[in-house]
């Protein structure tokens, strides 16, 4: 996403306007959006069974927790630094 | 089921009582305090309001009765579409508190009317969120119905539905969403609690245990695969809804007090689904178990009450009636500015708050009147529901990432949609299945561009605006928290 510096600044605001790194993107949201609009449609007719629950629900189950992940490293890897970084540089 | 109402009194009186606390050591409650919270919730408040809002009664009355009446497909849409919206909010998130912030805005259409300079646009989507809310409000409403039922109380419907108007009326009244954050909290505690009893002992109880829990439904003719139009419906639904599940009426994203608090709290959302296979292996029990019901709402509890003593069945009936109040009464806290807001403007601002109880008393009658008066399986009217809200979908990504449209062009397009979800449901049309809403929302992207590309032609360029994804990021510094 561009970043484009703005003429004037309201106050208390931050300097840039990304809402995230390309590498966040990709894993916070392509992981998680591949999975369920890609791999469901491909997992939803097989009648195969995971600890006796079926593929396609076991699959959806399986990325709750994987999605968190993807969020969580989106978060603390990619973006968070940087939200502390603007706090850094706003408060010099 | 002595117990059972018992301990439903006692949880309700509890969050009644903490609504009330949660107005303690404010100093005074304007509007901005009464609807966004004054912009101050930090991370683990939002949080709280935000699944407080998020998993309502359908979540344990709407699910379990969209399995049993129309099986697997069902299913896959609910859990898929709200897993696949946290990550979409992670990023659409922080820009939509931006623009409120930016626009000092109590409401959606405040936002739009704000950054296009456009009265008819507010209105527009004034009307689709009007739509959406009603239906949402229906929604609820079903389901405190089925609730009640269950509990074999013998209220009839109307008294069913005044009971639950007058406690989110009190909810309301007390600090508006802030009390509604609070009793979030309880709300949380006993649906959790209460889908987790009902889930694990449906995998206790059930012979041969949870591999042949599904297998059984199976064979009563719910497989656990979805294949043709099923699957259409369910991944075109999935697609389009967890995108409009921020953007319709996100407004407690407006209650955060930083993008970075908004942000953050979306990223442990997914682990609050953890709760759902417990919950699907209790709707596909209740297939075998009682393969009769009449009314597919009622499956929950009536497999809850065959499996659970009365003080456990109290608690899910607790937990599910909390979740549906506090929707009611947060999405009459959307509705009040909505109306008195954008319908009427320029109403002095120490009004507001005396308008927004009335709107809210009308919002919640007219909902319980639909909600007695048309009964339907409850994730249909879920998905009527959304019809409405996804049509704010291109304005709202407009605002974020265009510069280049009018107003006007994106008001022709929600007005289009609008039209094309009421033809086509009152028709009963489909296009292979695909969700009508999105059909509606294509359209009303078409609409859209052809209107301002024909706008151009006649009055020249529009100026252009400042994306919101351009401007700077803004709020409280997030790492302070």
């Amino acid at each position: 996403m561009s970043v484009r510096a703005r003429p004037q600044r309201a106050e208390g605001v931050h300097r840039s306007g990304r809402s995230g790194s390309l590498w966040s993107v990709l894993i916070g949201l392509g992981l998680p959006a591949t999975a369920i609009i890609v791999v469901v449609p491909i997992i939803s007719g097989v009648r195969a069974s995971v600890a006796g629950i079926p593929l396609v629900y076991f699959w959806i189950f399986l990325w709750f927790p994987l999605t968190f992940g993807c969020l969580a490293v989106s978060w603390y890897v990619f973006d968070r630094p940087r939200y502390r970084e603007l706090e850094q540089g706003e408060g010099a | 089921m002595t117990s059972a109402v018992v301990v439903l009194g006692v949880v309700l009186a509890f969050s009644l009582l903490l609504a009330l606390l949660s107005r303690l050591r404010l100093p005074g409650m304007n509007i901005e305090q009464y609807l966004v919270g004054g912009r101050s919730f930090r991370s683990g408040l939002l949080f709280f309001l935000a699944v407080g809002e998020i998993y309502s009664i359908g979540t344990m009355i709407g699910l379990p009765g969209g399995i049993y009446a129309k099986g697997t497909g069902y299913g896959v849409w609910f859990l898929g579409y709200i897993l696949l919206a946290y990550p979409i909010g992670y990023f659409l998130g922080p820009l939509i508190w931006r623009a409120a912030r930016k626009y000092d805005a109590l409401t959606v259409p405040d936002v739009f009317r704000a950054h296009f300079s456009s009265r008819s646009l507010e209105i527009a989507s004034a009307l689709a969120a009007l739509g959406f809310l009603v239906g949402w409000g229906q929604f609820q409403f079903t389901g405190l119905e089925a609730v009640f039922s269950g509990l074999g109380l013998g209220l009839t419907p109307v008294e069913t539905v005044a009971i639950a108007v007058v406690i989110a009326f009190i909810y309301i009244v007390a600090s508006g969403i802030r009390s509604n954050a609070y009793v979030a909290i309880v709300k949380d505690i006993f649906m959790i609690g209460g889908i987790a009893i009902a889930g694990l002992v449906a995998a206790a109880v059930a012979p041969g245990g949870v591999p042949h829990i599904f297998g059984a439904a199976a064979r009563h003719g719910v497989p656990s695969t979805v294949t043709g139009p099923a699957l259409v419906f369910a991944m075109t639904t999935i697609a389009i809804q967890a995108v409009a599940f921020y953007l319709g009426v996100g407004t407690f994203l407006f209650t955060g007090r930083s993008e970075g608090t908004v942000k953050k709290t979306q990223v442990p959302m997914p682990l609050y689904m953890l709760m759902y296979p417990l919950l699907a292996f209790a709707s596909y029990y209740a297939i075998t178990r009682l393969p009769h019901l009449k009314n597919p709402n009622d499956a929950f509890m009536a497999i809850s009450r065959v499996m659970l003593p009365g003080w456990a069945v109290g608690i899910i009936a607790a937990g599910a009636v909390l979740a549906g109040i506090l929707v009611l009464a947060s999405f009459s806290l959307f509705l009040g500015p909505i109306i008195c807001r954008n319908f009427v403007p320029g109403m002095p601002r120490e009004a507001q708050t005396r308008w927004v109880n009335v709107t809210v008393a009308v919002f919640l009658i007219v909902s319980a009147v639909l909600a007695v008066e048309v009964p339907s399986l409850m994730l249909n009217i879920l998905n009527l529901a959304y019809y409405f809200e996804i049509q704010v979908v291109p304005a709202w990504l407009c605002l974020m990432f265009v510069g280049r449209v009018r107003g006007s062009a994106l008001t022709a397009g929600i007005v289009v949609g609008i039209g094309l979800v009421i033809g086509m449901y009152a028709a009963n049309v489909t296009v292979f299945s695909i969700n009508i809403g999105l059909v509606a929302v294509l359209g009303n992207a078409v609409v859209a561009l052809a209107v301002n590309w024909l706008l151009n032609l006649a009055r020249g360029r529009s100026g252009r605006l400042t994306p919101v994804s351009q401007l700077e990021v803004g709020g409280a510094p997030v790492v302070s928290q």
